[in-house]
């Protein structure tokens, strides 16, 4: 060592820093110390805050348990489910878990769906694959129970139940009680009535041999009871006013058989009529469909969800499925005639029912080959479809049928992906947690090397020289 | 911060801090905000290190930690190129200010790790292996260090060859 430059580095060291407050210098390193604790205190409050809004975010998803929404205090549905994913676990339907917007065959039974996407299954019976029916303004939900012999109702804002022990699911077979007097058709539709007074349901007598009496059902929600409207045809829906129902019946005709040697001779669709029939069971009028754009195809297909009467009660919607194509075609109740072209939609899956939006919208359940089931809103007039609801493709959903009162409404519960159908958009939740789970490792490998380098630098050397 | 014996350890120490500081800095502001910087890192657990004894060796290990860290913040062409401001001293001749001023801007004209050495070394009395665990680096880089550093200070400036000492050979150096 240089005792030269050890004085001269002292000198001029000593020349470079004099007169220098020492009391200020300690204040300020003081408070120095005090915003660098603030700026740290700040940032960790700020990355705990973002894991927890994210947490937040994320844990309703997976765990199913969702904040509640507006719509859980209302009294009616305000809105549609524009995804419909996973999600676990599903819980059975609460008593007061205000109005659904649809209802979605996940293929572990029905579930109901809140307009913000939440499911909740229903406890139904699952033999005889009866159907559950919301009310158009999704508070009111019937279906036959888990034991297939009592039709229940439930006011899914009130709590309140109502029981029809002699309305069940029609089941019978060697080992089985026998079977309830009345039974709910197990494919047809059922209907509120737009007052809520009323259920009708396509039934049938389930202690008679072939269903020998088949027909419209009429249940009084308010004092309770059953009504045989005996009425023919499948029911179609209500008449504004909640005073009578409308009900639609195929005529059919046998064509000549051409060859003698076959006895059975080919059916064919040869008339469709509306009947309207009141609450009483009297039958008010009755029209025949008159189609003017072409007549019904003879080889064509009518199901018993074939067909939706408008909210305004003056419109009847058929789906009409023909040479492996589906048409839309709309008919003026009044006189029966053919009102606009028919339209084709393509992948409407026909057994899951169509339904009225509001005007001349209407909505159909589409399902394409390697696609998951979606509900879509096609404009009448301009033949425009836009899909209103998606299904995740792991719910193995057959049909998923959304309220015409909540299809109106806005979509919810898309957030960014709306109504995408692409493959990850169904994992976000599971990408999202890999990439903070990826990120909280890479941020906990740095922390520890710079907690590792900083105590490194902080201990102290011997400076004795 | 027991800001008692904070204060008094600032006030008993700080002029020494702040003259390491300003032959590590170079300059007397950029000395003071360094010794700040060294003070507000070790002024939290003021308490705990002044109960293992003299927190002299934990003031000194931040101070240059921070130096370090504020080297490598610092661009390459960023040069304290002030004079120091107290270059003239009561009763200093005119030799003594020329020698003060040359070895200042010879030692500007460093780079930080070389005049971190030369402190450590020279000014601080530290062995190569206590300089070594100052820096985070090996004793063989501080004793090459050190060469480079006298062999720059020597070129950049001949006059004060003689402060600087007989010239060494880093194979010297390391035996």
């Amino acid at each position: 060592m240089s005792p030269d430059l050890r004085d001269a580095l002292d000198d001029l060291a000593r020349g470079g820093v004099r007169d220098v407050d020492l009391h200020r210098l300690a204040a300020r390193s003081r408070s120095r110390a005090h915003r660098r604790r603030q700026r740290r205190v700040t940032t960790v409050a700020g990355a705990v805050g973002a894991v927890l809004v994210l947490v937040a975010l994320l844990a309703p998803g997976l765990t199913g348990v969702r904040r509640s929404l507006p719509a859980d205090t209302g009294r009616t549905v305000d809105g549609h489910p524009e995804r419909i994913g996973w999600q676990w676990p599903v819980r059975d339907l609460p008593d007061r878990p205000g109005p659904m917007a649809a209802l979605v065959d996940t293929g572990h039974g029905w579930d109901a769906v809140r307009s913000d996407g939440h499911r909740w299954h229903i406890p139904m019976e699952r033999k005889a694959v009866t159907w559950p029916t919301l009310s158009p303004d999704g508070r009111l939900l019937g279906y036959v129970q888990s034991d297939g012999r009592t039709y229940l109702v439930r006011d899914l804002v009130s709590g309140q139940r109502r029981l029809w022990p002699g309305l069940g699911a029609g089941i019978s077979g060697p080992g089985l009680p026998p079977p309830t007097r009345w039974a709910v058709g197990g494919q047809a539709p059922s209907f509120f009535s737009p007052d809520g007074r009323h259920l009708a349901v396509n039934g049938f007598r389930g202690d008679v041999k072939d269903g020998e009496t088949s027909g419209p059902l009429l249940l009084d929600v308010v004092r309770g009871g059953l009504v045989d409207l005996r009425a023919g045809g499948f029911l179609a829906g209500w008449l504004p006013d909640s005073s009578a129902v409308a009900t639609v019946e195929q005529v059919t005709k046998e064509l000549p058989n051409p060859d003698p040697r076959i006895v059975t001779g080919q059916t064919v669709l040869a008339a469709v009529r509306v009947h309207v029939v009141s609450t009483t069971g009297a039958e008010l009028r009755t029209v025949t469909l008159r189609p003017s754009q072409r007549s019904w195809d003879p080889t064509g297909r009518l199901s018993q969800r074939s067909w939706a009467l408008s909210p305004g009660g003056d419109r009847l919607l058929v789906v009409e499925e023909a040479a492996g194509a589906a048409f839309l075609r709309t008919f003026a109740l009044a006189d029966g005639r053919e009102v606009r072209e028919p339209i084709s939609v393509l992948g409407l899956w026909t057994p899951c029912g169509v339904s009225w939006v509001s005007g001349a919208k209407v909505s159909v359940p589409v399902l394409q080959p390697g696609e998951p089931p979606s509900r879509q809103i096609v404009d009448l007039g301009s033949g425009e479809a836009q899909t209103a609801t998606v299904v995740a493709p792991r719910l193995h959903a057959q049909c998923v049928e959304v309220l015409g009162a909540a299809l109106a409404g806005s979509g919810k519960g898309g957030g960014l992906l709306g109504t995408s159908t692409a493959g990850w958009t169904w994992w976000w939740r599971e990408l999202t947690l890999g990439l903070l789970a990826a990120g909280a490792v890479a941020t906990l490998l740095t922390y520890r090397g710079v907690r590792r380098r900083r105590t490194r630098s902080d201990q102290p050397v011997d400076w004795s020289g | 911060v027991e800001s008692g014996d904070f204060e008094e350890y600032v006030v008993a120490r700080g002029a020494a801090l702040l003259r390491t500081a300003f032959l590590l800095a170079g300059d007397r502001h950029l000395a003071e905000d360094l010794v700040q910087e060294a003070l507000s890192r070790v002024a939290p657990r003021w308490r705990r290190i002044t109960a293992k004894g003299d927190p002299e060796p934990y003031v000194r290990r931040a101070l240059y930690t921070a130096a370090v860290d504020r080297s490598r913040r610092r661009s390459a062409a960023e040069v304290v190129a002030a004079a120091p401001a107290e270059a003239v001293a009561p009763g200093d001749d005119a030799d003594a200010v020329a020698r003060r001023v040359t070895l200042h801007q010879a030692l500007l004209r460093l780079t930080a790790r070389q005049r971190q050495v030369l402190v450590l070394r020279y000014y601080e009395d530290l062995s190569d292996a206590q300089a070594a665990a100052v820096m985070g680096c090996s004793v063989s880089t501080v004793k090459s260090q050190t060469v480079h550093a006298l062999g720059r200070l020597r070129a950049l400036a001949p006059e004060l060859a003689e402060t600087f000492g007989r010239a060494e050979t880093t194979e010297e150096v390391t035996r």
